[in-house]
């Protein structure tokens, strides 16, 4: 496509031939015809340069340190982009959702040579959640910058902006246990999960827990039949946020903000390797919208993903959300409610009989809602969100 | 500035030079204040001498103010006169600060208009007293202007100047190096000069069909295109 300095130009260059030609301003109208045929006849030759430009060409890299970072800090980032394709023209630049550059640039302009291009600027947040790095994109043009063509070369990868004094360690898992033991292991839940495969003759001494009873009282050879599992690597996590979450806190931050925040706080320190993070944030307009998180890039996502288990946060403010909550289910993914009762926060600051009478108001109307869907669910506070998702997590409660 | 870029401004201006030296010439007496006012505007635009010259001028201003106070019009004339010659020139060299290309175009073209009401105005014998009026007039005949009185170097001019504009809004290093140097430059440089060529040489009515024509053709042909290759 034209260059947005070019298309101006042509547009002006259009204007004000039409103007000579009504007021027969004869050199004026040469010039400007002149101007036009010269853009469409260069575009037409020095596009075919353009058509052999595609992503492949590009390699990029893109680093966020520190990741997770809290509110306030600098965060560096860094890309690089390196092309087989040397001195063209480009544009290159880093996309920065709710990121406000610190220092430096996120945008290079120049001839791409050898060694590539390095993007190296600071960026900080006021506000936590997730933050987006990305995408990368370049734009290609021809020697006179006329035609312009735009690639996207790296998705972006999200960087997890907490409100906290002390931010978790990169993500990793790890297991203490040999065997699952669910509900009793702190670490079982995220990330990793379990299937039964066989049992087998005990080899060494095992916990009576993983002892296969059955199949060691039904086969009579004397041995002590053991079970093992196999190891899901990856476990995907569903979170939905839903209506009247957009209320903005007295510090400043909004309640699906801090919703956000403590997802993370709660996942991150947990997350396995190739675990993967569903966040659908349902707006009246648009539905679910979904983003995929993975440890190194985000992925905007079109559709709903296929899964089993959604957990909901939400108000249930708003009549539509019920109905695709219920479209949902019926596709069959089990749906785990988290009612966010406000009044019990309101409560915390001033105890006051007109206060518990909303709280009541409002308990009441999240559970008539809640009854119409039919779904598990449980309400919490939001100061007591993160304990409440740390245990519905943990033991995969119903509710 | 380098060499090659001065010498792209300078064909740039050149059909605005001509129409400048062309009214110039009209002027049956050139007195000092035609000539310093002129000189003065430009040594403006030269930032190492502004601050001297701001004081010169407003002297020179308020001399002829007062020499019109005592009956004598013809400084404070010859001063205005010189300024509004100077314009198109002076837009000309002001629109190689703009980086905007539909801004340098606008200034351009606005430039070549002065230029094209200049010429008008230096039809016959001028003075300053009566330059004004030529100006006033030339400019407010220019929408019912249909007759071909543009002079023909003027218009001959106008292709090497629309080239140097290219050049110096298109390639980064503000010359017309870049575009001859570039093949596919080179080919649409000449093949739209063969077209408006081509265009110019019809008679009235045929030419003004066959632009109105090519215009729209290159408009269209150049939205498809971009859609096609996308």
């Amino acid at each position: 496509m034209l260059s947005e300095r070019i298309a101006y130009l042509y547009q002006a260059a259009v204007i004000s031939f039409a103007i000579s030609m009504v007021l027969n301003l004869q050199p004026i109208a040469a010039l400007t015809l002149y101007l036009m045929i010269f853009i469409t006849v260069y575009t037409a030759l020095a596009s075919r340069f353009l058509k052999s430009i595609s992503a492949q060409l590009f390699s990029s890299s893109i680093t966020v340190s520190p990741n997770p970072s809290r509110v306030g800090d600098k965060i560096k980032i860094r890309a690089i982009v390196t092309s087989t394709k040397k001195d063209i023209p480009a544009i290159i630049k880093l996309g920065l959702k709710e990121l406000n550059i610190v220092d430096g640039s996120n945008t290079w302009s120049g001839f791409l040579r050898e060694g590539g291009v390095l993007l190296d600027f600071v960026a900080s947040s006021e506000d936590p959640g997730i933050k987006i790095v990305g995408p990368l994109k370049i734009a290609v043009m021809d020697p006179l910058r006329v035609i312009v063509r735009e690639l996207e070369i790296h998705h972006g990868i999200p960087v997890f902006v907490l409100e906290t004094d002390e931010v978790p360690i990169q993500p990793s898992a790890y297991s203490s246990s040999a065997y699952p033991t669910p509900g009793f292991s702190r670490d079982q839940f995220i990330g990793i999960d379990y299937e039964y495969r066989t049992s087998l003759p005990q080899q060494a001494e095992h916990s009576a827990r993983m002892i296969d009873w059955r199949r060691t009282a039904q086969i009579t050879d004397e041995k002590i039949y053991v079970k093992f599992y196999d190891k899901l690597v990856r476990g995907d996590f569903a979170f939905g946020i839903g209506s009247g979450l957009e209320i903005i806190l007295p510090g400043g931050m909004r309640i699906s903000s801090k919703i956000i925040q403590d997802i993370l706080m709660v996942l991150l320190p947990h997350l396995q390797e190739g675990s993967r993070v569903w966040l659908m944030k349902w707006s009246e307009d648009d539905g679910f919208l979904t983003s995929l998180l993975e440890k190194s890039r985000i992925i905007e996502v079109t559709h709903i993903p296929r899964m089993k288990l959604m957990i909901h946060i939400t108000r249930l403010t708003n009549e539509k959300e019920l109905a695709a909550l219920r479209e949902l289910n019926s596709r069959g993914i089990a749906i785990k409610l988290i009612l966010v009762n406000l009044g019990k926060d309101l409560l915390r600051i001033r105890d006051t009989k007109w206060i518990k009478n909303v709280v009541d108001i409002e308990k009441r109307r999240l559970e008539d809602k809640v009854r119409i869907l039919r779904v598990p669910y449980i309400m919490t506070s939001l100061e007591d969100f993160s304990e409440t998702l740390r245990r519905i997590l943990a033991y995969r409660r119903l509710m | 500035m380098r060499l090659c870029e001065i010498l792209t401004t300078a064909l740039m201006c050149l059909p605005v030079i001509y129409a400048t030296i062309k009214v110039f010439l009209s002027f049956e007496i050139v007195n000092p204040f035609l000539v310093v006012g002129f000189i003065i505007i430009f040594l403006l635009l030269l930032d190492p001498l502004a601050e001297v010259i701001v004081p010169v001028l407003c002297a020179l201003a308020f001399t002829s103010l007062i020499l019109a106070y005592f009956g004598q019009p013809i400084p404070i004339l010859s001063l205005a006169s010189a300024f509004i010659i100077s314009s198109s020139l002076i837009g000309m060299l002001v629109m190689h600060k703009e980086t905007k290309p539909h801004t340098r175009l606008s200034m351009y073209i606005l430039s070549i208009f002065v230029g094209m009401v200049l010429l008008r105005a230096s039809q016959g014998a001028l003075s300053p007293q009566t330059f004004f009026m030529r100006f006033l007039d030339a400019w407010i005949a220019f929408p019912h202007y249909s007759e071909k009185l543009y002079d023909p170097t003027f218009l001959i001019l106008i292709a090497p100047s629309v080239i140097g504009f290219l050049g110096s809004t298109l390639s980064s290093d503000r010359s017309i190096t870049s575009l001859a140097l570039s093949c596919e430059a080179s080919i649409a440089l000449i093949s739209a000069a063969i077209l408006v060529l081509i265009i110019s040489l019809l008679p009235d009515g045929a030419a003004w069909m066959a632009s109105v024509i090519s215009a729209l053709s290159a408009s269209i042909f150049l939205m498809f295109y971009l859609r096609l290759i996308r």
